[in-house]
């Protein structure tokens, strides 16, 4: 497979459009609730590299809080990448370590598809109460 | 035929602005929701691959230029850049999933690496690309 590009490769093709994007930027909003026990740490936006830092830290924090349950929410995600699944997965590793109970409130179908492409829907529990905490 | 060229600088805004510059170009060409979604995961991977590989050892950021081309019911998007290639790195920010999950949702992909220097990845979608059945 080589694709129109490679036909054209000594020859321009014509544009439309040619320049820098300028695009509103599309964060990621974290937002973590805590009751006796338990806590619920709720991602809405877009996660990428730009953000995977900053929810990684946030999740590993509330890991290490002495709870028994961590729900991570999803359900506010407009968009995952690969960097997602590596937040999911390390913090279910830290999670497992710690004797946390990490489950899931699952995403859209954008999320979802991602996480079962990359083969690790099964390793995460459904949490038993989506509603948020108090 | 309709053509359009971007060009990022490789930080970790890049991923994001060129996901939504090739939702926006796609969408324009009436993709489905579902193609969309397919190629916001693949160009964000794409492109998150040369922040992470390609100029990884660079003091400043290099550039990464993405061009997409309609072509009936293809969508054509190349992404490249003028770094080390796709260095294997163990810290990998996204489990080293990135071109399983471009190879998984694109129709077809291919990576390139000319002889002036760099990584191409070409890929093809379908933009009338619609949900598995049941």
């Amino acid at each position: 497979m080589v694709g129109p590009f490679r036909r054209r490769r000594s020859d321009r093709p014509a544009q439309t459009d040619l320049g820098r994007a300028s695009h509103p930027a599309g964060g990621l909003r974290v937002d973590v609730s805590q009751s006796p026990g338990s806590a619920r740490i709720a991602l809405s936006g877009q996660f990428d590299i730009a953000s995977a830092d900053d929810a990684t830290r946030a999740l590993q924090a509330l890991l290490n809080r002495g709870l028994d349950v961590v729900v991570v929410d999803l359900s506010g995600l407009d968009f995952m990448d690969s960097t997602g699944v590596k937040f999911l997965v390390e913090g279910r590793e830290t999670a497992r370590d710690l004797g946390v109970k990490l489950s899931l409130v699952h995403g859209g179908d954008p999320v979802r598809r991602v996480l079962k492409v990359a083969g690790v829907m099964a390793l995460f529990e459904e949490a038993d109460d989506p509603r948020p905490l108090p | 035929m309709t053509t359009a060229r971007w060009s990022f600088d490789a930080t970790r805004q890049a991923p994001g602005d060129g996901r939504r510059a090739i939702q926006q170009f796609a969408g324009e060409a009436g993709a489905t929701d579902r193609a969309l979604d397919s190629v916001a995961v693949c160009v964000t991977e794409a492109i998150t691959n040369a922040i992470v590989h390609a100029y990884r050892h660079h003091d400043r950021p290099g550039r990464v230029e993405m061009e997409a081309e309609v072509d009936g019911d293809s969508l054509w998007v190349r992404i490249r850049d003028q770094g080390r290639g796709l260095e294997p790195r163990l810290d990998s920010p996204g489990l080293g999933l990135g071109l399983p999950l471009i190879a998984q949702l694109s129709a077809s992909s291919e990576i390139v690496s000319p002889e002036q220097g760099g990584t191409e990845v070409i890929m093809r979608f379908d933009v009338r690309e619609q949900e598995e059945a049941a």
